[in-house]
């Protein structure tokens, strides 16, 4: 019997929750997400310590007053951790976006236009891959300096080849679909095409590759200031470990809790990513009526 | 050959796929998959492609809609060269397709109502989301899908295939064309759909004076559909003539075996066909290129290509025997 | 006596939100030697009903009740490694889409003789390939077909190949869903021809499920029509050519094209689209009410059973009592 399943966007969404959710890691990294973006957002309204403030004793262990204790200058460590989750989280996200329109644009023109553009891009996308991101990074970080966006854009531009593999080769498998034809035959244009009928259905499995590209940009970041290259006017994890690496064996916490910060948000993101794959890979849903 | 009376016409029209083979040597080699086919059509006219899949037939639809470029040879429509044409907005207007499978013609994110007006998007042909919506129930009804709103709010993949073929008819129609190409319509459909979704076509054809060409597989849809069917098999026409003529008096050994094999609801006895194996695309140059298959051939079918020649009044074929 | 018999078969889909039920109390038997036809229209169960018989069904499938006996088992309540002696060794299928159905990277030859080794492990090499050749000739393809990759051959090729996987290991009952659909005239009207005289010379039966009714009379000696998960009418194929009963089987006639320039009328019955299909749910009436012309009260409240009406040529309408 025919399925006539009326879908709107609302049934749709909540079907896609319905699979998602059987993926116990993926639940719980997408809660773990919620709150670490929730903090993010709400850290100035905290009823935390100035992350700034010298004020306190230095190498204070865990105490209640001081739950991760403080640095070596006496701040805070709680506090530069929640306040540091902004300097992650934007430049994780702030490369991904970078990279992923980067590949998409990229991508689908290859893909699509073939020849020549094929060509050159791809061509291109090889040498990025291989360029080893993080030395391109340092370099680059070294000679301009190291604002934030000049992290972001450098993350995201060096990043960007593989979602730009993805889309190529979801267009390549697109365009001989009729709907592109009778596109053509209608007349549109090639960036109408392009742009409104060809980039929306080839994008989703970009969608969990850019989940997990958050993470490796969050990663190296904080690589980047653990290498003292990130950018000095933010509170950074990498940074603080970096600072805490030094006194490891004598004041632990310092280096410890924006580790576990780290870990905690790359696991999470990890997980969705994994999740995400799963259910968007029609290859791996189960086959229905 | 009235110019005036003819939407479109190929001359001599080419299409070869280059295939290359080794990596040092490389040896190039073709797969001519259209090689010298003229056809015409004429304004209001019906006509039908009729082959095997690998004969060319869709190939050479496509090149009719510039979606390939021909190897060689011209495609005139309404008389003037459409290859390397600077009008060609206007000819996508004038020139409509279906296509073979109803179930990947639409944007699978877009609803019908975005699907089936997107070409009068395209073209700037309305001024409002009120007129756009009027026109796509009047289309919709006009290709008998009902209830249109209803229709309209479906998204691709709540539609079934017979549903999905006539909104690809309506999609087509939004631009007022005057030549609709149909590749193979009804073979993804099931056989009790097939005779609405030809219906519709045949009192389209008629009422707008709708010059059609079907593409098939299927000389039983093409005879129900059309005034007049071209032959193809391996790139080239090897019959071409009216429906009627054809039926009543094959002269190709493939035609024959083309309607031999239409199996209906009148039981037989499922004897040999007069036609062996299968069609393959490995052939000589001058030699007929269905003697591998043809039960008739002989020494002068490999030896020489058989021309395509007028044997009756408006009846031409590609056989040094015809009519066996 | 009958090899394979079907009774009162259920089997429903679930989805999240939703039950569909895709065969309802479906019944039929086969006989040794015997070509059955089953006909029906996408979604009217066929496919369903061959996977069921395969036990392959999708894992949201249930079978709710019914038995499928075989050589005095049923199919349904075996284990799985007794199944395993029964699929391609009793009971075998050529699938629908011949393109899916073969692994694109391997060779012909190499796939047939996993399968062979699957069930017969102590099989040799040198007699596996002897019975493969021999299957694939019996099949009319050459010999050299072990040796190439599924993307070298055509789609009636293809599905020859599928033919010869499906006698490898000398089946009773061989189940063919859709085998001719999506290729040619010549080429179906070929697969049709050789089907057949296959069956007539190493004896097997045969289901042979199809959506073209031109299909199934040519080549089935009993005909089963289906509708919604129904089956709608049954009976010899001569018998339903000389009188089709139930009103969408005639309308199936009814719209048969021919060649040759036959008027046809624009039949309204088969062409009216089923969008009312979602008020099944809580429907007990006739399972084609709402494309019937003939359709009465009774037919929106009860469902008709399938009735004998004469010898061996049942249907499931009130029109014939």
């Amino acid at each position: 019997m025919k399925v006539h399943e009326n879908k709107n966007l609302l049934e749709s969404v909540r079907d896609f929750w319905n699979k998602y959710k059987k993926n116990k890691g993926g639940v719980i990294g997408l809660y773990s997400l919620l709150i670490i973006l929730l903090v993010a957002v709400v850290v100035p309204f905290l009823p935390i310590y100035d992350p700034n403030s010298i004020q306190f004793g230095s190498f204070m262990p865990p105490s209640l007053a001081h739950l991760f204790g403080t640095d070596e200058l006496g701040r805070d460590v709680l506090s530069r951790v929640l306040w540091g989750t902004r300097t992650s989280l934007s430049v994780g996200f702030g490369a991904a976006l970078v990279s992923s329109l980067a590949g998409i644009i990229l991508g689908s023109i290859a893909g699509y236009f073939g020849g020549l553009f094929d060509e050159v891009i791809s061509r291109i996308t090889e040498i990025f891959l291989m360029i080893p991101a993080f030395f391109l990074i340092l370099l680059i970080a070294s000679i301009y300096g190291s604002s934030i966006y000049y992290v972001i854009l450098v993350i995201g531009l060096t990043t960007w080849p593989s979602t730009a593999r993805i889309i190529r080769a979801q267009t390549l498998s697109l365009k001989e679909r009729e709907f592109i034809y009778a596109q053509k035959v209608i007349g549109s244009s090639a960036s109408r095409v392009l742009f409104i009928h060809l980039i929306p259905n080839a994008i989703q499995p970009v969608i969990a590759n850019s989940i997990l590209q958050v993470a490796s940009a969050i990663l190296l970041e904080a690589g980047l200031s653990f290498l003292g290259l990130g950018d000095p006017n933010l509170i950074s994890w990498g940074k603080m470990i970096y600072n805490g690496s030094i006194y490891i064996f004598s004041s632990w916490w310092i280096a410890f809790f924006p580790g576990l910060a780290i870990v905690i948000t790359v696991a999470s993101l990890n997980m969705i990513g994994d999740a995400l794959a799963t259910v968007l890979n029609p290859r791996l849903e189960e086959r229905g009526a | 050959m009235t110019l005036n009376n003819t939407i479109i016409e190929t001359l001599d029209l080419k299409k070869w796929y280059t295939i290359s083979r080794g990596i040092i040597r490389r040896q190039k080699s073709y797969v001519k998959a259209v090689d010298g086919v003229s056809i015409r059509i004429e304004k209001g006219e019906a006509v039908s492609l009729v082959g095997e899949s690998g004969s060319g037939k869709t190939t050479l639809g496509k090149l009719l809609l510039l979606l390939e470029e021909p190897t060689d040879g011209k495609i005139l429509f309404e008389g003037n060269n459409i290859i390397h044409n600077n009008r060609k907005k206007e000819f996508r207007r004038k020139v409509q397709m279906i296509f073979q499978n109803p179930y990947t013609s639409f944007d699978p994110r877009l609803n019908m109502f975005e699907n089936i007006t997107e070409p009068l998007v395209v073209h700037n042909l309305v001024n409002s989301y009120k007129e756009r919506f009027s026109i796509a129930i009047n289309l919709l009804s006009k290709v008998g899908l009902n209830p249109p709103e209803v229709i309209l709010s479906k998204y691709p993949h709540q539609l079934s295939g017979g549903q999905l073929q006539r909104a690809s008819i309506a999609r087509a129609l939004s631009l007022n064309p005057e030549l609709l190409v149909a590749d193979e319509p009804t073979s993804m459909l099931d056989a009790s759909l097939r005779i609405g979704v030809l219906n519709t076509l045949k009192s389209l054809q008629k009422e707008m004076k709708l010059s059609v060409l079907l593409i098939t597989h299927d000389l039983a849809a093409a005879s129900y559909l059309t005034s007049r069917v071209y032959v193809m098999y391996l790139g080239k026409i090897v019959e071409c003539g009216d429906t009627q003529d054809i039926i009543d008096h094959p002269l190709h050994p493939y035609t024959i075996a083309l309607m031999d094999a239409v199996l209906t609801t009148k039981i037989r006895n499922l004897g040999e066909l007069k036609i062996k194996g299968e069609l393959t695309p490995n052939y000589k140059d001058n030699v007929c290129r269905f003697s591998s298959r043809c039960p008739y051939a002989n020494e002068k079918c490999l030896t020489q290509e058989p021309k395509l020649v007028e044997l009756e009044k408006g009846h031409f074929v590609a056989c040094h025997y015809p009519s066996y | 006596m009958s090899l394979l018999e079907v009774c009162k078969v259920s089997v429903e889909y679930k989805t999240w939100n939703s039950k569909i039920e895709a065969l309802n109390d479906v019944s039929f038997s086969l006989s040794h030697n015997e070509i059955l036809g089953i006909l029906g229209e996408s979604g009217s169960g066929k496919s369903t009903l061959a996977l069921t018989i395969m036990k392959a069904l999708p894992k949201n499938a249930k079978v709710r009740n019914g038995k499928i006996i075989y050589k005095d088992k049923d199919l349904l309540n075996l284990s799985e490694s007794m199944l395993n002696s029964i699929r391609w060794k009793e009971i075998s299928i050529v699938p629908q889409n011949s393109m899916n159905s073969l692994s694109p990277v391997h060779k012909i030859g190499d796939q047939l003789y996993d399968i062979l080794k699957l069930h017969n492990p102590s099989i040799e090499k040198k007699e596996a390939l002897e019975i493969i050749k021999e299957k694939l000739t019996i099949s009319n393809l050459g010999e050299n077909i072990v040796d190439k990759y599924p993307h070298q051959l055509s789609g009636g090729m293809r599905q020859r190949v599928l033919i010869a996987t499906s006698l490898l290991c000398e089946p009773k009952i061989i189940l063919a869903d859709e085998p001719t659909t999506g290729l040619d005239v010549v080429t179906q009207y070929q697969i049709l021809k050789e089907l057949k005289e296959l069956q007539d010379k190493i004896k097997f039966s045969m289901i042979i499920i199809s959506h073209d009714i031109s299909v199934i009379v040519n080549i089935s000696q009993r005909v089963l029509v289906m509708y919604n998960g129904q089956v709608v009418e049954e009976g010899k194929t001569q018998s339903i050519l000389e009188e089709p009963m139930h009103p969408y089987t005639k309308a199936l006639f009814e719209v048969q094209l021919m060649v040759g320039r036959i008027k046809k009328e624009d039949l309204k019955i088969v062409e009216k689209q089923d969008n009312k299909i979602q008020n099944f749910e809580n429907f007990s009436g006739c399972v084609f009410y709402f494309r019937c012309p003939f359709a009465t009260q009774r037919c929106k409240n009860e469902n008709p059973r399938l009735t004998k009406v004469k010898n061996e040529h049942s249907v499931a309408c009130f029109l014939y009592g």
